[in-house]
């Protein structure tokens, strides 16, 4: 409406030039922005077109030989069938964890209130690889749940070793990520009026009834925007998976990082990156798309 | 018996007293006020009757039943919140409803209940929209809608009306009066605006500082104020503080400046320290020398169907309201004459108890 008026009055129009200041002032933002990630993803891109022989290395070429195999070998689609699955688990169980665990946070009084929102947050503030190994000591081959299983007498040891199991990497992807899906909880219950709570108690609803009726659907966004965000992360994870599913339990990112850095094909490797990349943008976009079809017309 | 009974409720935060020794009976069909400031404990109140509060001490007894332990959810009561509280993911029809699935009334029946409950506040034409989409006004009637469609004992009104712009609030008074006439629910509603108190209420509870100060008619405790609270709470007032000269029974003689005042004194009025308290509109602005004081018009508000004026006069300053007659009032420096009936000023003590 605005352009519309301005180009219609003729002294604006003859006028009418760039203002230089906002374009300056983002400037060293994004170069910096541009450099540091644009540069380097299209230099994959380009990588990823090459080809590789074992005897010469990388060979400047154009095809797309390593997008057929990445698509066409049963080896790849283990791969990234893994990497989905897993995703999808941590996903589901990040909800199961992360949705009560916000609730309840945010119905504390004040002083525990605060406290626990910074002990469920602080495993931010570690490093993952530091978090993971933690892990290990705890899952792995003579770690305390082995030991555990064997003082209670219900198991033996080995049945304690979770390295390079599905159970394993889900269970440390899980600890990673479900302070980011209260984070994003949290954010939708801020928004609750309480007093809908109420209403729907004094109209007869159970705790249980307003929860599931009342309070999900409204906070539904946050759950959804939540998982988003742990999907994309654990479909792209790599320290945890690296360090607990290792060489045997491979998922896309990591056998990325082996093309680079074992067959030493650098070429397989942006390939794979490149896929990854793109069906983590589809699956986001196409599930940005839908969430907001569904709520524009009741929560805005 | 009485309907409601709220047996000396109180409430306690800490060392803070929010309602303190309420006790108060409201009648089958009764429409009742609470009002008072921000803080005194109307809030608290309600949300003890409606059970989101639990009582530190007292009972409160619906139709001959305690209900002071029963969880909010069992208490059957219609209640509209101050922010109408509706369920934003569902439409106007799924959120009046939404309390016959919880009595699991079965569809046929709740269909033709939820149509009259939007017929009562006219908004049947919009049952499939979201409360989003609504104005406040029709927000506001759905969430009547909502509260009345249970048939409830009791509904509890939290500042219905404070949300909505000043026209709209007048035109929702009188809807509100008389859809709860045509239903005959007993009505509690809490709220600080003292005109909505009055238009509305069978009964004013003017409460301060956790406490009761006075119930009556709305009219009775606009006329016949118990303390200066009151006074100054309810409508706007003149207040002086005076000294007794001489009282002969419950005659008294008062000094107001320059003006000698005779005037009969309440029994529970104890000391010779009082207050004046006399109703701009009971002011009536004529010439210099005909009234009984003298004074001069300071500032003048016109407010379409009245002035407001404030006068200098030798007792000090005064509010006085004049109606529009259609005849233009007395300019500002103008000198006046101020003039009363007798029996227009109120007696109250100086430290009453409130």
């Amino acid at each position: 409406m605005t352009e519309l008026t301005s180009s219609l009055s003729p002294s604006m129009s003859r006028t009418r030039t760039i203002n230089p200041v906002p374009w300056l002032l983002s400037a060293p933002g994004a170069i910096f922005f541009l450099a540091l990630l644009g540069m380097p993803l299209i230099m994959t891109l380009i990588l990823s077109f090459n080809s590789f022989d074992y005897s010469i290395g990388i060979v400047s070429s154009f095809g797309l030989e390593n997008y057929y195999e990445v698509l066409r070998d049963s080896y790849f689609h283990e791969i990234f069938l893994r990497t989905y699955s897993i995703s999808i688990a941590v996903v589901i169980l990040c909800i199961i964890i992360g949705v009560p665990e916000a609730y309840i946070l945010s119905r504390m009084r004040n002083p525990w209130r605060s406290l626990f929102l910074v002990v469920t947050l602080a495993p931010l503030l570690i490093s993952v690889v530091v978090r993971t190994l933690g892990w290990v000591l705890l899952i792995g081959g003579n770690g305390l749940l082995g030991k555990f299983l064997e003082a209670i007498g219900i198991a033996e040891s080995s049945a304690g070793n979770l390295m390079y199991t599905h159970t394993g990497v889900i269970l440390a992807l899980v600890h990673v990520l479900v302070p980011l899906m209260v984070i994003s909880v949290w954010a939708a219950l801020q928004k609750l009026d309480p007093a809908v709570e109420h209403a729907g108690l004094s109209l007869g609803a159970s705790h249980g009834t307003v929860f599931r009726r009342v309070v999900i659907p409204q906070i539904l966004p946050g759950i959804l925007s939540g998982s988003l965000i742990v999907f994309a992360l654990s479909a792209s994870a790599f320290a945890t998976p690296a360090i607990i599913g290792g060489r045997r339990l491979k998922v896309a990112a990591t056998a990325a990082y082996d093309e680079y850095l074992n067959t030493m094909n650098w070429p397989m490797g942006a390939a794979i990156a490149i896929v990854l990349l793109v069906a983590n943008v589809v699956v986001v976009m196409s599930y940005n798309r839908m969430m907001e079809r569904r709520f524009r017309r009741t929560l805005g | 018996m009485s309907f409601l009974h709220l047996e000396s409720l109180t409430k306690r935060y800490g060392n803070n007293v929010a309602v303190q020794d309420m006790t108060l009976d409201i009648a089958q069909g009764e429409f009742v006020s609470l009002l008072g400031p921000s803080g005194c404990g109307k809030t608290t109140t309600l949300q003890m009757i409606a059970g989101f509060v639990e009582p530190s001490r007292g009972r409160i007894w619906m139709n001959g039943d305690d209900i002071t332990s029963c969880k909010p959810n069992q208490r059957g009561i219609g209640i509209v919140f101050q922010s109408y509280a509706l369920f934003p993911h569902m439409t106007v029809a799924e959120n009046v409803r939404f309390g016959l699935e919880m009595r699991k009334v079965p569809i046929s029946e709740s269909r033709q209940q939820v149509w009259e409950a939007l017929e009562l506040v006219r908004l049947e034409h919009l049952e499939d929209r979201y409360p989003r989409e609504l104005s406040g006004g029709q927000r506001q009637r759905v969430a009547l809608a909502r509260a009345l469609v249970i048939r409830p004992p009791l509904l509890l009104l939290d500042e219905p009306l404070s949300n909505l712009d000043a026209q709209l609030r007048e035109n929702m008074q009188i809807e509100l009066r008389n859809i709860q006439q045509q239903v005959g629910t007993t009505t509690l509603m809490v709220t600080h605006d003292q005109s909505e108190a009055l238009s509305l209420s069978d009964r004013v509870v003017v409460m301060n500082e956790g406490k009761v100060v006075q119930v009556d008619e709305p009219f009775s405790a606009y006329e016949n104020p118990k303390n200066k609270f009151v006074s100054s709470f309810v409508g706007k007032t003149n207040l002086f503080a005076c000294h007794i000269d001489q009282q002969i029974g419950s005659q008294a003689q008062v000094k107001l400046g320059d003006y000698q005042l005779e005037i009969s004194v309440p029994i529970d009025i104890q000391g010779d320290q009082v207050q004046l308290s006399i109703r701009p509109e009971k002011l009536e602005l004529t010439h210099q020398g005909a009234g009984q004081l003298n004074g001069c018009v300071r500032t003048r508000l016109f407010l379409g169907n009245h002035w407001l004026y404030q006068v200098d006069s030798s007792i000090g300053e005064l509010l006085i309201t004049q109606p529009n007659l259609g005849v233009q009032g007395a300019a500002v420096g103008e000198d006046v004459g101020i003039r009363w009936q007798e029996g227009a000023v109120r007696i109250l003590g100086e430290q009453a108890h409130d």
